[in-house]
């Protein structure tokens, strides 16, 4: 019996083993910021991050969200299921398009989000010796920084354009321009160490960092109405370089994956991308054949996008070389400088298929409109309208050219701003009124 | 005061004071004795064996069973003296009968048993090795028993206890096989993490969790719901002996940290000394869909027959063009006008549910054998279950193995030890979150195809574009996940000193779940252009979720007579918990022909995953129970707890509790009243507690979190969208409650009722943040919410004779709850919507998940506002803030004035206004028969479905629209307005009617056969449009409730059910 008495012994032994120690877990599938930021090869991680949160992820992607946005609100795309509510809604416009849509809403908190964790980056590069990874980091944190704000502004006329809570919110112009000065700051950086092979081969392949860096300086000067600047810009972009976002099988082209690859929630409008009247394409045109094809079911809709969007793993062009020649032809004829305007704008009506680096060719004769500010704007805006279609410039573009507005005669578009996010509204006290359309 | 707190910080202490007082106090008991048998029987007034009763040695813990007879055997070496048995059995009073130890070594001593007027005596376990008397008890505890699980005609745990449980909500969430359900003790207590209770199995932690490894494919579809099944589905029901309910968090002072939820303590059945008996059951079961929908079988549709949506798809002039004949009617909604086909053409139509469904059937097999000596009392058991689904080609089966063995290693000195295997197998179809579910394919494909042709190789044909054709659902989908159970435990019980109990416990929950995911290529891909979700190239998965929940408690209980009239009871405690899960999965898609696993997908579209998840939890308590005359009691408890969720500041957590409880009837001035003959018994009873939620946060949300991602080949990290805060504190749930149990004509009649109120405060909120703060959530501690309720049980036995008893149960419960604070915002939408659509929301003042969305325009009267075209419309409102319940509706004169946004208003409320449940017995010799009626009242669903298949048109007003029965347009005017999809979903199930015969004994190797025949979910009351209101496709998630997509309908069961003892 007395061998018993070893039990409570034991057991005392037994809780006092494993009762003691409070330990912490943390969890080795996941790193901390402070880890995160503290070496190249983490920043670079972070610079991936960047493109996977504004390219992929299907409907929530910027990609996806801005298309939608923009085509759907200017005819150029057309819904398929009236079930997928938010981008019927978008179509119907006015005040279908409400502050809980998840467009609106993937639009704004997609960028904001690349926007804040680009500023991370570029906040941390003090980590970075060489000069050449330096140079990859900044440039491609500042393009993605840049293409936050700029989709951002395309569809706001306001925003914060830095992290905080209850961050102030300035007007779309200078939120374009915070863009471009990113943008300058980069390619200052860029020019001074060309990007090293270091960074080359640990970061997602398909941006030419350069390029890019010139391209959309280019584009948000155009927006902000600064021409010089875009002239200038667009002049250094080497056009025969391709610059893209690639996708592959399971980190999926956004608009094939969600929309265009199937018939289910929208394609285009028709084969001349929802273009009537004083826009309506040229029969000739052999951009429309590039950039849709006849549907697999005419019943459900007429043609099916099909330019970039072809499979899970076709690239997404960042800019097109096209779109370079089209800012430069706005900007001088913004300027009033309507002879080189017809000049880029021949370069872009002229231009065959097998001459553009995406193979994006209207081939048709040069222009020989009016020469009025008036008739040459307007053909650049047909031109920007085919050579841009899909990329989600339909928008700002038709707001831009002062076409018809909501509620107005052979009105062009059903909304000019998007409402802020409720949850953006929600949270920060600086949200200005939703605009009235 | 100080000494007290001392020895709570510092464990070892403890330990090593338990130690040294356990060593002296056996050595004490080394004192001489001699061997002797106690025995005798047990009988009731009449002289009939009472089977079960419980006979103990007083002060020691050597005792007994009963067998079937009434006969104990009890052998101990004991100490010659005075000594008093103690017998007590359900429903009789406990007797103390004084026996002297003397010379002769078998003492006999039969012992008859009064029938209790009141139940006050009964024991009741407040934890896994607590128990006390009901009339110390100052909460109310609600104890199941075996025999009222075995009449349910479900293989289900938490199924059977449906319509048993005073202040539960048990609802089954699917109709699957091994379908999940859901149990809220007294309402929702969290917004973050579960408010399923906390489940112990003879002092074993065991996890309830639904963990995803069998329907990966739909993890971007479903949201937060959280779908499959319960891990309580692998317990037996039938190795159950009892169940004690634990509704308050004051009562629950062994669970602290983890009560909030309230616990659920099962006790699995032991064997008795006696020679071996033998049980044995087995059942065969058909089910079948008790109801369906109304599908549109008539024969046309509008426009043409490719028309899709053709109730409310606008047709273009390009379509009209093509289709010569097509004539239109513009119906004006929202602004603008749509064109709608009215022209009809002839189509056939097919009711596809008809090749969903079928009628299943299954069989429930156990067999224990039980018995002992006076040292060793063991019982084995093995189960085997098999139940079809209704949904063709779905099933669950298990296996279950149970052995438990008790030990008596010295008279002070007892070891006990639980094993106990299951394995499970469930064949699953898609869940109803997706469209390619078998429900839901049909919901969404009108039904104008002949799904069941095929082409020449044998392949099912296309449906409509971008549809899944139902029957590939069911041929060309496999979804499956085996499971490997142990639930063990080893548990030493001691009485080292007279009045001093000392229990141990280390018990281990450790499961596997694999899962096989496959869906096969669809051959019809090239024509219906399925969107990617639904893996037109095929998919393939598996995934393993291991699992290990270990837990380990120490105990120590004192009790002592203090004078004539004061009795103390102290209690000690500490606990460790500690728990672990890898989970890793593996996919793939773009199938190669004919191979079903990951292993034929393509290698570029391979994903893996491997999440881990691990935390501790440890705390210690105290607790004093002082008792005057018996008939007063006031206990006081502290316990505090750590958790590894939460950061080292925030850990420490205590928790007081404190309860008292009165019997008035055992007072003089009442023992003297004349209405002592009808009046029995008044307890009163009060307490409060506070507890905890520290498992209610995942073990890392308070760190801000960089996740890898696999993107193009290349290293590639994102920050977290959801940012945190380190020193996030556990949830606090302080709840008062009082209430009274009254007896009548000796226990012919009892009432108990229960009034609380329970606050829980530093409630965790998943806050949505301004995405300009570069999170869009944080997890923090913002809110508060109360929950207030009432719950009424009342037991009637209006006749009992030798031949014939009757007797019936009613429950009530109302539970209200309230959102009080979220952190200052009005709203949260929770993700809860996927693609249901379903407006929930949380909104301060309200309870939790609303339907918070459009309402119909209507009047100040309350009719209904027609649009130009004649239709019911959506309300708008003038400049409502986000997350009132109320609004300026906008209107032009008399119309509604469609330019302003669409209003917002508490359309449906999926919380019931109350539950509650009448059984009733009837036994008339050896013939039974059992009714229970279950009813929840005062509950919305949101009907997602019913619109779909309008929308589709294969539902009913898609049929009436056709036969111009409502206005063409109709379902058009209303598709957008959310109120529409809100039905009533208040029902009234006859949930179990069980006829049982006691055949007369023919042989005397049986010593009892019965045989009955059991009804389950035969019939229900109710006005729901649906299949069933009961369902759920939010699965376990306690804020997305009461939704109606795709879920498979709970079945109606019928069994025949053999049981024999031998």
């Amino acid at each position: 019996m007395k061998k018993y008495i070893i039990i409570p012994a034991l057991l005392t032994v037994l809780v006092g083993q494993n009762g003691c120690e409070q330990k912490e877990f943390l969890n080795p599938s996941t790193i901390s910021q402070s880890q995160a930021v503290s070496s190249p090869d983490g920043l670079i991680t972070l610079a991936n991050g960047l493109q996977y949160r504004f390219t992929t992820g299907g409907a929530l992607s910027v990609l996806y969200a801005g298309t939608a946005g923009s085509g759907l609100t200017t005819k150029e795309l057309a819904v398929l299921n009236v079930g997928n509510i938010d981008e019927a809604n978008m179509a119907l416009g006015a005040s279908n398009v409400n502050n809980g849509n998840s467009i609106v809403r993937n639009i704004w908190q997609q960028s904001h989000l690349v926007r804040s964790n680009a500023e991370l980056i570029l906040a941390n590069t003090g980590v970075v010796s060489e000069a050449g990874t330096k140079s990859g980091l900044v440039g491609y944190a500042s393009i993605f920084r840049a293409l936050a704000l700029g989709t951002i502004a395309q569809y706001f006329e306001q925003s914060p354009t830095t992290t905080a809570t209850n961050a102030p919110f300035v007007a779309r112009v200078q939120v374009l321009k915070e863009a471009v000065a990113a943008l300058e700051a980069a390619a200052t950086q860029v020019a001074s160490a060309p990007v090293s092979a270091n960074f080359t081969s640990k970061v997602v392949p398909g941006i030419d960092i350069p390029n890019t860096i010139q391209a959309l300086i280019a584009r948000y000067s155009l927006f902000a109405g600064d021409y010089d600047k875009a002239i200038a810009a667009a002049a250094k972009v080497d056009l025969t370089k391709r610059s893209v976002f690639n996708f592959d099988d399971n980190t999926r082209n956004p608009l094939f994956e969600v929309t265009f690859g199937n018939l289910n929630v929208f394609q285009p409008t028709n084969a001349n991308l929802g273009l009537t009247g004083a826009l309506a394409p040229v029969a000739t045109d052999k951009r429309l054949a590039f950039l849709t094809k006849v549907s697999s079911n005419t019943a459900v809709t007429p043609v099916m996008a099909n330019a970039y969007y072809t499979a899970n793993n076709a690239a997404i062009p960042v800019y097109l070389p096209g779109e370079m020649g089209l800012i430069q032809a706005e900007a001088y004829a913004r300027k009033g400088d309507l002879t080189n305007a017809v000049v880029q704008l021949n370069k872009v009506l002229t231009k065959a298929a097998a001459a553009d680096a995406f193979g994006l060719g209207a081939a048709l004769p040069a222009y020989s409109g009016a020469n009025t500010a008036d008739a040459i704007l307007l053909e650049i805006l047909r031109n920007r309208t085919i050579e841009l279609a899909f990329q989600g410039f339909r928008l700002e573009d038709s707001r831009r050219f002062n076409r018809p507005g909501p509620g107005a005669t052979g009105s062009e578009r059903n909304r000019n701003f998007f409402p802020y996010p409720l949850t953006e509204r929600n949270n920060n006290t600086a949200t200005p009124a939703d605009p009235a359309n | 005061m100080s000494n007290h707190y001392h020895s709570i910080r510092h464990p070892r202490l403890l330990y090593g004071w338990i130690t040294m007082l356990l060593i002296l106090s056996s050595t004490l008991a080394q004192a001489q004795t001699t061997r002797y048998t106690l025995k005798g029987r047990v009988t009731d007034e009449n002289g009939l064996g009472l089977p079960g009763a419980t006979v103990l040695l007083v002060g020691t813990t050597t005792g007994s069973a009963t067998d079937a007879e009434g006969n104990y055997t009890i052998g101990a070496a004991l100490k010659p003296g005075p000594a008093t048995l103690a017998v007590s059995a359900i429903g009789y009073e406990t007797l103390r009968q004084a026996i002297t130890l003397g010379t002769a070594e078998t003492i006999t001593t039969d012992l008859k048993l009064k029938e209790a007027a009141t139940n006050l005596d009964e024991v009741v376990v407040t934890g896994s090795t607590l128990s006390a008397p009901k009339r110390e008890l100052g909460n109310a505890i609600t104890t199941i028993k075996a025999q009222d699980l075995q009449q349910s005609g479900s293989g289900n745990l938490i199924n059977s206890l449906q319509g048993k449980v005073p202040g539960a909500q048990i609802t089954q969430n699917s109709g699957d096989p091994a379908g999940g359900i859901s149990i809220r003790l007294r309402g929702i207590k969290s917004l973050v993490g579960s408010s399923d209770p906390l489940y112990i199995i003879d002092g074993v932690i065991v996890s309830n969790a639904s963990t995803n490894v069998s329907q990966l494919a739909l993890a971007n579809d479903v949201g937060n719901a959280n779908v499959g099944q319960n891990r309580l589905s692998d317990i037996n029901p039938d190795d159950i002996a009892s169940l004690n309910v634990i509704n308050g968090a004051a009562a629950a002072a062994q669970y602290g940290s983890r009560a909030a939820n309230g616990v659920v303590i099962i006790t699995t059945k032991r064997g008795g000394s006696g020679k071996a008996t033998v049980n044995f059951s087995t059942s065969f079961n058909i089910n079948e869909l008790r109801k369906s929908v109304p599908v549109n079988t008539y024969g046309k549709q509008f426009g043409f027959a490719a028309l899709r949506l053709y109730t409310i798809g606008g047709v273009s002039a390009a379509q009209i063009a093509a289709n010569p004949g097509t004539t239109t009617t513009g119906v004006f909604r929202d602004g603008a006008t749509t064109q709608l086909a009215t022209n009809l053409v002839d189509v056939t139509r097919y009711n596809y549910f008809d090749q969903i469904f079928r009628q299943a059937s299954g069989t429930d097999n156990n067999l224990s054998v039980s018995g002992g000596t006076d040292k060793t009392q063991y019982y084995v058991s093995f189960g085997y279950l098999k139940n079809g689904g209704i949904v063709k080609d779905t099933d669950f089966t298990r296996y279950n193995l149970r052995a438990r063995v008790d030990q008596r290693l010295t008279n002070w000195a007892k070891v006990s030890v639980g094993l106990s295997y299951a394995n499970s197998l469930s064949n699953e179809k898609a869940n109803g979150n997706v469209f390619y579910s078998p429900i839901n394919s049909v919901n969404i494909t009108n039904n104008i195809y002949d799904i069941t042709q095929r082409d020449a190789a044998g392949n099912l044909l296309a449906v409509e574009p971008t549809r899944v054709n139902p029957l590939s659902t069911i041929e060309d989908m496999k979804f499956s996940q085996q499971v490997s159970r142990t639930i063990s435990s080893v548990q030493f019980n001691l009485t080292p000193l007279k009045g001093l109990t000392v229990d141990y416990i280390a018990g281990v929950d450790a499961y596997s779940q694999f899962g096989k995911n496959y869906i096969r290529p669809y051959p019809y891909q090239a024509i219906a252009g399925l969107p990617a979700a639904r893996y037109p190239q095929g998919f393939a998965a598996n995934a393993t979720n291991q699992v290990m929940q270990f837990n380990n408690d120490l105990n120590a209980q004192y009790e002592r007579q203090l004078g004539e009239s004061f009795k103390v009871n102290l209690v000690a405690g500490y606990s460790y918990q500690y728990f672990q899960s890898d989970y890793s999965q593996v996919s793939g898609q773009n199938l190669a022909p004919f191979i079903e696993t990951v292993s034929g997908a393509s290698n570029a579209t391979y994903g893996v995953g491997y999440t881990l998840d691990r935390y501790s939890l440890s705390g210690l308590f105290g607790q004093a129970t002082l008792g005057y005359k018996n008939l007063a009691f006031v206990t006081g408890a502290i316990r505090r707890d750590q958790s590894s969720k939460f950061s080292p500041t925030q850990t420490n957590q205590y928790y007081p509790k404190v309860s008292g409880s009165l019997v008035v009837s055992d007072l003089d001035f009442w023992k003297n009243a004349s209405f002592n003959n009808a009046f029995n018994g008044l307890k009163l009873r009060a307490s409060y507690g506070e507890a905890g939620n520290l498992s209610g946060i995942g073990s890392y949300a308070r760190f801000y979190q960089f996740s890898p991602v696999g993107f193009l080949g290349r290293n590639t990290v994102t920050p977290g969208t959801q940012l945190a805060n380190p020193d996030v504190q556990p949830e606090r749930m302080a709840e008062i409650e009082a209430g009274a149990d009254l007896t009548f004509m000796n226990g012919r009649l009892g009432l108990g009722f229960s009034i609380y109120k329970q606050k829980i405060s530093n409630l965790v909120v998943n806050r949505t943040l301004a995405p300009t703060t570069g999170g869009t959530s944080i997890v923090n501690n913002v809110g508060s919410m109360e929950n207030k309720g009432l719950e009424i049980i009342l037991d009637a036995t209006p006749v009992k004779t030798s031949n014939f008893t009757l007797d019936f149960t009613a429950i009530f419960n109302r539970n209200r709850n309230k959102v009080i604070d979220l952190g200052g915002l009005p709203i949260i939408s929770p993700d809860a919507s996927s693609a249901s659509g379903t407006p929930v929301a949380l909104l301060v003042g309200q309870p939790v998940g609303v339907f918070y969305g459009s309402p119909y325009a209507r009047t100040k009267t309350g009719e209904l506002i027609l649009s130009p075209s004649g239709f019911p419309m959506t309300e708008r409102a003038i400049a409502q803030p986000n997350g009132s319940t109320t609004f300026e509706p906008a209107r032009n004169g008399e119309a509604v004035d469609v330019t302003k946004p669409e209003a917002r208003a508490i359309i449906g409320n999926p919380n019931p206004k109350w539950t509650g449940s009448f059984s009733t017995n009837l036994a008339y010799k050896k013939l039974s028969l059992h009714i229970l009626l279950d009813a929840v009242q005062g509950v919305d669903v949101f009907n997602a479905d019913k619109r779909t298949r309008q929308g589709v048109g294969l539902g009913d007003y898609a049929e009436q629209e056709l036969r111009g029965q409502i206005p063409r347009g109709y379902i058009f005017g209303i598709y957008n307005t959310q109120e529409f999809r809100v039905d009533p979903g208040s029902y009234t199930k006859l949930r179990e009617v069980a006829l049982s015969y006691t055949l007369p004994s023919f042989t005397r190797a049986i010593s009892r056969l019965n045989v009955a025949l059991v009804g389950r979910n035969l019939y229900s009351w109710d006005k729901y449009t649906g299949f069933d209101p009961e369902t759920n496709a939010g699965g376990n998630n306690d804020l997305v409730r009461g939704i109606d997509f795709g879920n498979v309908p709970i079945p109606r069961t019928y069994q025949l059910k053999l049981s024999a003892t031998f």
